[in-house]
């Protein structure tokens, strides 16, 4: 292939030798990816189609260590107690939600007898209850979920007159389900008695049932009723939450093999392979030493299932050979294969059908491999790819972190980069998902905005709207494609004004593969209060004075420069702060010359380096960690099919799917010191 | 309402007894007894600035006159001193992100490196040299808390990392320490499992856990057989970390004492923060640790206060008051409510009896401070500083005490002396502790 006059004026600046253009491929050798962490994202994706929670434990983790650009690289994420401490409590938390034992919480229905919403037959309200003072009931009514045992309990007193005591009656709807003798002369005292209810509104209360009445001796027997509650249901069994029907194929009460049986189903999916004989009975152990101990059958399983949260086959992606220290590469076994695609497109663990083929073998195949790529790219479990690999790649979480400066920019706000971010993630999913050439990511001119976007923008609002964002297009500002975002922009200035060297630093480094070394720390960032009348580009323009700076500078600047019409919150501007007019054109040395930011994404697109680049941030991400220089012959072959596919997203995954790195693995040999 | 003071419960941390013969040069320098109380250092950090005219007592020494935003602190006044003339010298310089640097300064007095990327640096933070030189006198050597969230990647002031407008603890030079935000999971973290009541229940609990941890650090060391260099690598540091969270349950061994309430979900922020005062206070009466770093909110914060009258509005925008009263008054009442949360730490701190008739508070010092002095005008000189507590009989609180441009780096330092740990430098400016302070 050959280099482009832009990669020529590129190799000078780049901070290390561009590897492409110096190739030299030995044997091949399709590396080895160290154990893996799962990260925060990939935690949180997990646990939710493990256990179906809709709880993100990860969202209190430590951020994760970040390297060569992405959250996820192997080598850089570390572990640390901390860590270890919140995943106990993470593990706790997921089994006392998503795997309890579905018994209905018990509830009570109390009612006080003076409230006026209960219906009396006969009698009032007074200081001291209820008082029934002839043959009648007092009753609420109680709307219950859940049919079950329930104890109804009533505070009654008395006035005791006449040979008999006062008689009192639980009812419910119309009919008496126990009647006391109420023994307490004006002293409340409690009845209680169980019941069988089925769900629905229940007329429930209390019925006097032995009025005496004596005016000639001013005998008056009554009845004073303080309160009554139903409480419960007491153990009814209730709708099973989806991970407790999956796993709890049995009842954990019912013997020893049943809990491995549950154990072992859930090791399966957690470990992302059938456990093996030690890490079963790991599981086990711990499950029958808990009934030894004297947990109840339920708690001993949960103590196995925090095990298999907690061991490091479910907290790390563990690709363990045979021979630790080969060599000579194998190829993956189809579970570590599994794994890899699953958290390369989902950043999650394998589904059911995945871990079929990996039981057949089959997904060994390549044709089967390309078919279960292209499946799992159109499930919705893909946009992992927004949030996590443009996210970082493409610099859509940066956005989430901008804040410009108040002052200045008074109408910014957290809604405005909210919208922001919206249109980033759209734009990207509308090219990433629906499969389109990834170069329209430089080129493409519509994009997807909020009517406050619009305005932002200064064009019309979109006319048809989908959850917010509707199509416009802003190619008379010379935007096109990500260059021309406004979140990107302003993730890329200072709060205050523009940078273009950030800009210009950024599409090399993101879109070229080609990061400048850092400036020397004396010159790094231009001071903000400098007193002298140079406008910024005539500033800038010293850069290419000093010989040391000119080689990137001279590419870098141009790029950033052809973004000045785009503010420092994005918005499009003819002139500088000071009244003078910006000349977005530009050109590289002996490359080519553009009019302004759209023109220079056209001429990017036609760069080949730019889909090499892509090439190689994909890779990096599919198998967390950097391309090296072993991997030159490999990642030629994607980039050939990549430009065959006409660099369609799921063209490239395939083809990193299909590619040895990806397939294949070997030990690391022992340094001899 | 279930008191949160009310439910006692077992809790194993360590008590009164330490194990101080493991740390014999501890205490050395220090007159106080075996059997004395621990003496602890929290750092309360709060955003953007303070309306330094609102707060700067007019009178010097003891009984100082309270400005507004002083006010909420009058019935704790003899526990707190104001301290006037302070500098952190390590924030000020040539560039913008004068928020970033100093907040990444606050603790450590060492210049943050201007990097937005993974080449973070700066320096190890006050708290973090008092914790690593007192490692296993508690099972927490110490704890970072905040009320805003946020990582420790991107450019959050001018080419600032986020590390430094996020985190204020740092163990080394490289390694910014996280905070938690969220008082539920603190709760869990410090407390969980101690609220059970039932003493064989709580028993079989922790036999439960520690199986588990057993079993897995069992299981990681039966992978590590087939692991290559690197693997084994993780897997040891997941065994380090099993080991850390074994030691801390074996360690919770002894003592009782009070276990708030588990906070509840959905709070508003200013309930978040009353959380955070309960379940601090009760961390160092526990003793389950002396060191507590606190970020009210993050550096350079943008939150609305929308819960005080007349003060709505992005904190940081406000703070740059180009000299418009009305937006001085919206600072005074933003300050006025931090002081007030902050008054309500004091005197939960000075409500818990300890020794012979002091209180935790007289035991404790306590920093409150912020990463610049005036929001215009981002200085880093005339900071506003409270030091409330005795710290063991190191400090007389109560004074409000001036100072011509001393470092804050030696009153570091004198709080340092406070728990028995004597460095003759720290961070740019510190060389010796702070004189005047009893």
């Amino acid at each position: 292939m050959r280099p482009t006059l832009l990669a020529l004026a590129l190799v000078a600046c780049s901070g290390s030798p561009s590897t492409d253009l110096n190739a030299d491929p030995r044997a091949e050798d399709p590396g080895r990816v160290t154990a893996r962490r799962l990260n925060r994202s990939e935690y949180n994706r997990t646990v939710r189609d493990l256990l179906f929670t809709d709880l993100r434990p990860a969202d209190s983790f430590p951020p994760d260590d970040f390297a060569h650009g992405w959250d996820h690289m192997a080598d850089a994420l570390t572990l640390s107690p901390l860590h270890l401490e919140l995943y106990e409590q993470a593990a706790d938390a997921l089994i006392a939600q998503e795997l309890r034992n579905p018994i209905v919480p018990e509830g009570t229905w109390f009612f006080d007898a003076n409230d006026p919403e209960l219906v009396a037959t006969t009698g009032a309200a007074g200081s001291t209850g209820y008082m029934l003072w002839s043959n009648g009931s007092l009753v609420g009514t109680a709307r219950l979920d859940h049919p079950g045992t329930y104890t109804f309990t009533a505070s009654l007193a008395a006035t005791q007159a006449g040979p008999d005591l006062a008689r009192a009656a639980l009812t419910i709807d119309g009919a008496n389900v126990a009647t006391f003798e109420v023994t307490g002369e004006r002293r409340y005292a409690e009845y209680t008695t169980e019941v069988e209810l089925t769900a629905g509104a229940h007329t429930v209360g209390v019925a006097f049932l032995n009025d005496y009445y004596n005016p000639e001796l001013g005998e008056d027997r009554n009845l004073l009723v303080e309160r009554f509650q139903l409480d419960g249901p007491f153990g009814t069994p209730d709708e099973p939450t989806a991970a407790r029907s999956l796993y709890y194929t049995c009842a954990p009460d019912s013997g020893a093999s049943c809990r491995a049986d549950i154990l072992r189903g859930f090791a399966r999916r957690a470990w992302r392979r059938p456990p093996s004989a030690d890490g079963l009975s790991m599981l086990t152990g711990l499950t029958e030493g808990a009934i030894a101990l004297g947990a109840d059958p339920e708690e001993a399983v949960h103590t196995g299932i925090k095990a298999a949260l907690l061991s490091p086959r479910f907290l790390f992606r563990l690709e363990l050979g045979d021979d630790p220290t080969a060599a000579v590469s194998r190829p993956l076994d189809p579970y570590e294969l599994a794994s890899r695609l699953s958290y390369f497109l989902w950043r999650s663990m394998p589904d059911e059908e995945l871990f079929e083929l990996a039981a057949s073998e089959q997904l060994l195949e390549p044709e089967i491999l390309e078919q279960q790529t292209r499946r799992m790219l159109a499930d919705p479990r893909a946009t992992s790819l927004i949030d996590d690999l443009a996210g970082q790649w493409l610099y859509l979480r940066a956005v989430d972190d901008i804040e410009p400066d108040y002052a200045t920019f008074p109408d910014f706000d957290g809604a405005l980069r909210d919208d922001m971010r919206a249109e980033l993630d759209h734009f990207v999913a509308e090219i990433v998902l629906e499969d389109r050439s990834m170069l329209d990511l430089l080129t493409e001119e519509q994009t997807w905005v909020s009517a406050r976007l619009a305005e932002h923008y200064g064009v019309a609002p979109p006319i048809e709207h989908d959850q917010d964002l509707g199509p416009v297009y802003l190619d008379e500002q010379g935007r096109a494609g990500l260059l021309g975002k406004a979140g990107l922009l302003t993730a890329l200035s200072f709060p205050t004004r523009t940078s273009p060297v950030k800009r210009g630093q950024w599409v090399m480094a993101h879109l070229l593969c080609e990061d400048p070394p850092p400036a020397p720390a004396e010159v790094e960032g231009l001071p903000e209060h400098e007193g002298e009348p140079l406008s910024l580009r005539e500033r800038m323009e010293r850069h290419r004075e000093d010989p040391a700076c000119a080689t990137c500078h001279k590419v870098m600047d141009p790029i950033g420069f052809s973004m000045e019409n785009f503010d420092a919150v994005g918005a499009f501007r003819t002139h500088n702060v000071d009244g003078t007019q910006i000349d977005p054109s530009g050109s590289w040395p002996g490359g080519p010359s553009f009019a302004d930011s759209a023109d220079l994404s056209f001429a990017l697109a036609e760069d080949p380096r730019v889909a090499s680049c892509m090439v190689r941030n994909v890779f990096a991400y599919a198998l967390a960690r950097p391309a090296g220089i072993e991997d030159i012959p490999y990642l030629d072959r994607i980039d050939h099919a990549f430009e065959e596919g006409e660099h369609r997203f799921a063209t490239l995954a395939v083809s990193i799917v299909l590619s040895e790195p990806f397939r294949r693995t070997r030990g690391e040999p022992e340094v001899t010191p | 309402m279930n008191s949160p003071w009310t439910r006692r419960a077992f809790l194993r941390g360590a008590g009164v007894a330490l194990a101080l013969p493991a740390l014999p040069s501890l205490f050395a320098t220090s007159a106080r007894s075996d059997d004395a109380p621990p003496v602890r250092l929290i750092f309360w950090y709060v955003a953007n600035g303070i309306h330094m005219p609102a707060w700067t007592p007019s009178t010097t020494g003891r009984d100082y006159d309270l400005p507004l935003i002083l006010e909420p602190l009058a019935p704790i006044q003899h526990q707190v001193s104001v301290l006037t003339g302070l500098t952190n010298m390590a924030g000020r310089f040539s560039l913008p992100g004068d928020h970033a640097r100093g907040t990444g300064c606050f603790l450590t007095c060492e210049r943050p490196e201007h990097t937005a990327d993974a080449n973070i640096r700066n320096g190890i933070s006050i708290d973090q040299v008092a914790a690593q030189a007192t490692e296993g006198a508690t099972p927490y050597p110490s704890i970072q808390l905040g009320l805003e969230s946020g990582g420790s990647t991107g450019n959050c002031d001018s080419g600032y990392s986020c590390a430094y407008t996020r985190n204020i603890s740092w163990a080394d030079d490289r390694t910014p320490l996280p905070k938690m935000h969220d008082p539920r999971v603190v709760f869990d973290r410090l407390f969980g499992g101690m609220e059970e009541a039932d003493p064989e229940l709580a028993e079989r609990r922790r036999a439960l856990r520690l199986s588990v941890l057993d079993a897995v650090a069992d299981d990681a060391r039966r992978l590590q057989q087939r692991a290559g260099a690197s693997d084994r690598q993780k897997l040891d540091q997941y065994l380090t970390g099993v080991r850390d969270v074994e030691r801390r349950i074996e360690s919770m061994d002894a003592g009782v004492c009070d276990v708030p309430g588990r906070p509840e979900s959905g709070l508003d922020l200013p309930e978040r923060a009353l959380a955070m005062n309960d379940l601090m206070a009760m961390a160092v009466q526990c003793d389950l640790t002396r060191f507590v770093s606190y970020m009210f909110a993050n550096g350079g914060s943008g939150r609305s206060h929308t819960w005080i009258d007349g003060a709505s509005g992005n904190h940081h925008g406000i703070s740059h008051h180009q000299n418009n009263p009305a937006e001085h008054r919206k600072l005074e009442r933003i300050n006025r409510w931090e002081v007030s949360v902050f008054a309500d730490f004091l005197q939960r701190l000075q409500a818990m009896p300890e020794g012979e008739e002091g209180t935790v508070l007289d035991n404790t010092l306590v920093l409150f401070g912020s990463e610049i002095s005036d929001g215009n005008r981002h200085n880093h000189d005339d900071l506003p500083v409270l030091l409330a507590g005795g710290g063991g009989g190191a400090v007389q609180p109560g004074h409000h005490r001036v100072y011509a441009d001393e470092p804050i780096a030696d009153l570091y330092l004198a709080m340092l002396q406070a728990v028995g740990v004597t460095r003759s430098a720290f961070g740019m400016d510190g060389t010796r502790p702070l004189s005047g302070l009893r």
